[in-house]
């Protein structure tokens, strides 16, 4: 099989040193200077996965590359039993797969880890598709503005004011996930806090959440994320 | 973590049997201090979890309760209406003891003697304290409606504690005969779970229009206006339209008398014959609050900073027994006093940090397949009461989308708040 991490890696080791990795927004995004900036609904896949050069595996696996890979193949990520069957049955992500996939993921996939609730427009979701398929591997700007929550980053983590806050988090989320309320047990802090200023911001629109967010200040955010990330998901 | 006797537990877990967990053989000396929870429900199971599970041993928690399996009432309007099995909401009490080393006795609390501090059982026992937790949910004014009576509940069933009433109630909906009228009555205020009985409605009619289509659904309300009434109304009209008449105690002037031979119900205004019928009483603290001297009237005031109770620095009460001021009385509510409790407790028995209270409540309700809604809110300590900070509610004319995501989140939520009471 065609080693596409390798070619990848070469390809953009030039790319690496040029990068501005600025404070908290390590890694997320590389950047080559060149590429086109990620569509505003990549928003919504951050908080679990990330692209570009130094992207790791995290709530989800990275997604580099996605066009070439076979799906399911990133090592490292222990990805669901659906999404195993899935891929023996379809070898790579085409317009079509994804886009239907990313619809109603847990729709599609039935059994899927992703607990995302889709994206219902399709103009949205065919810009998404394509970027993802043809430019986000060969990568985004570093603009800082793509994580939320800087000053809340920048904190002191209090574990022990994060484990009594998680009181209220863990009425509904469970650890695993259930249902309609996904895991957030291991998630990467400033994947925690983006996700939390979405809320707050109401780019998000939950209203339990964004009810939850708002009376956070970054003091609370920041001792919530360091006591998830602390805690392994199941 | 201690190994625990699993087998030992089981064995002498009826009746008055205490099960020995935790470090049973530490010295004398230095005794751990005592916290005493007495019911094993959403606010005194997370109580008791969170005050063993955060203290890492440092306090030896107790926790009383009568029965053996809790079946939550969160959750069984969704047994009846056919979308749970009844298992699916029961829950145990072993883990808490396994897992977290909490000493879980089955019997029924009697008495307390707050000046002793100590609880006493059924059985004759006596538990010593430094401090109690009280949070026994809500026992029925059976006397509230005239004709209504702990025997007329076969007939009229209340299905609002965990139990086989709600069982009940499904088999005598199932048995209706054809074209019949079942009559629901919904209880004054304050009551536990103030959209539960719109919920068990449309629960009712979903039932209905499949076995049933031209059955009636009467609902002789014991007061004026509802909870998320725009959402559970046009939900009716839009899923049942015709079969469900809601009518208010503006209305109908109030509910004089009912029958439990006859099933009759006489209002002010009329007399309504059920072929089934669910009454719901007014309601108040159960009755070992009453008995711990912590009550004013039918309910328990408190400290909204601790979940103390105003009349005794040492008892603290939860959930539906307490007076929680704008927080409804609901399961999630019991669950969020009691991480305040728990935290307060820590800090006044070991050195634990002590965080402002902050409390929260969601309440889901099914209208029909996938047509869920919420009501919530968070809140904060006033000085007097406990005081609301933010809310939202549903809102009618909602997408389908958004409301079967509603429902697929309350769902989560109940695995959620399960695993919190109970891992
Ligand atoms: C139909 C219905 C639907 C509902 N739906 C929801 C919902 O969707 N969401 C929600 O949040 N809430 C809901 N609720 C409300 C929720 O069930 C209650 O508010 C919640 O259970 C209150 O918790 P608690 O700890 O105060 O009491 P409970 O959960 O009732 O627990 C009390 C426990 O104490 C035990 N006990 C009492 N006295 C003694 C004694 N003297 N000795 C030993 N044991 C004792 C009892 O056996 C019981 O297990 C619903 C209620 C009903 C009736």
């Amino acid at each position: 099989m065609k080693s596409w991490g390798g070619t990848i890696r070469k390809s953009s080791k030039t790319v690496l040193l040029s990068t501005v990795v600025a404070g908290i927004f390590l890694g997320l995004f590389a950047s080559n200077g060149l590429a086109l900036a990620p569509p505003k609904s990549f928003k919504k896949c951050v908080a679990c996965h990330q692209v570009g050069e130094d992207a790791k595996n995290t709530v989800g696996p990275q997604l580099n590359a996605l066009e070439e890979r076979p799906i399911g193949s990133v090592p490292g990520y222990k990805y669901s039993k659906a999404l195993k069957k899935f891929a023996q049955e379809n070898d790579i992500w085409t317009v079509n797969t994804l886009g239907e996939f990313l619809k109603k993921p847990r729709k599609y996939i039935r059994g899927t880890k992703m607990s995302f609730a889709g994206l219902k427009k399709e103009s949205e979701r065919t810009e998404l598709v394509n970027w993802l398929l043809h430019t986000a591997e060969k990568k985004a700007d570093t603009s800082a503005d793509q994580l939320l929550g800087a000053s809340a980053a920048a904190q002191q983590a209090d574990p022990e004011y994060g484990q009594y806050l998680s009181g209220e988090c863990v009425t509904c989320h469970r650890p695993g996930g259930a249902e309609g309320i996904p895991n957030i047990n291991g998630w990467e802090s400033r994947n925690f806090i983006h996700v939390l200023y979405e809320y707050k911001q109401e780019v998000r629109k939950n209203p339990v959440m964004v009810t939850v967010a708002k009376r956070l200040g970054d003091e609370e955010i920041a001792a919530l994320a360091a006591y998830f990330a602390s805690i392994e998901a199941e | 973590m201690t190994k625990f006797n699993r087998r030992g537990f089981l064995a002498t877990s009826g009746g008055a049997a205490v099960a020995t967990l935790a470090m049973p053989a530490i010295s004398f000396g230095q005794a751990k201090p005592k916290v005493v929870v007495v019911g094993g429900g959403a606010g005194g199971a997370t109580a008791a979890r969170y005050l063993a599970k955060d203290s890492k041993g440092a306090i030896d928690v107790t926790l009383i309760e009568a029965s053996k399996r809790y079946y939550t009432c969160f959750f069984s309007n969704l047994y009846l209406g056919g979308f749970r099995d009844y298992e699916s909401i029961g829950h145990g009490y072993d883990r808490l003891a396994v897992n977290h080393g909490v000493n879980v006795i089955h019997d029924w609390a009697s008495g307390v003697d707050s000046a002793a501090k100590t609880v006493t059982l059924a059985s004759g026992t006596k538990v010593p304290y430094d401090r109690l937790v009280l949070s026994p949910g809500i026992d029925m004014k059976y006397d509230s409606v005239e004709g209504y009576s702990v025997e007329a509940q076969d007939s009229m069933p209340h299905g609002w504690k965990s139990g086989s009433q709600v069982q009940l109630i499904k088999a005598q909906v199932e048995a209706m005969k054809e074209g019949g009228t079942f009559v629901m009555v919904p209880p004054p205020n304050p009551y536990r779970c103030p959209p539960g009985p719109y919920e068990r409605v449309s629960m009712i009619a979903h039932i209905l229009k499949k076995k049933n289509p031209k059955a009636k659904i009467i609902v002789l309300d014991q007061k004026p206006k509802f909870s998320k009434q725009g959402l559970f109304m046009e939900g009716w009209q839009n899923h049942y339209p015709g079969m469900i008449e809601w009518i208010g105690s503006d209305t109908h002037g109030g509910i004089k008398n009912v029958n439990p031979e006859t099933l009759e119900i006489e209002t002010d205004f009329d007399t309504f014959k059920a072929d089934a019928a669910s009454l719901v009483p007014a309601q108040k603290a159960g009755t070992i609050t009453a008995a711990a001297g912590v009550t004013d009237g039918d309910w328990a005031p408190i400290v909204p900073a601790t979940m103390a109770s105003k009349a005794d620095e040492n008892i603290h009460v939860l959930g539906d027994a307490s007076v929680a001021s704008a927080m409804p009385k609901s399961g999630f509510s019991a669950n969020s006093q009691a991480k305040v409790a728990a935290n307060a407790i820590r800090g006044a028995l070991t050195d634990s940090k002590v965080f402002p209270a902050r409390f929260s409540n969601t309440c889901w309700s099914l209208i029909d397949t996938d047509d869920g809604v919420k009501v919530g809110a968070n809140y904060k300590a006033g000085e007097e009461k406990i005081e609301v900070v933010d809310k939202f509610i549903s809102k009618t004319g909602e997408d389908s989308a958004l409301r079967k995501a509603t429902y697929e989140e309350s769902e989560g939520w109940y695995a959620g708040i399960a695993a919190d009471m109970f891992s």
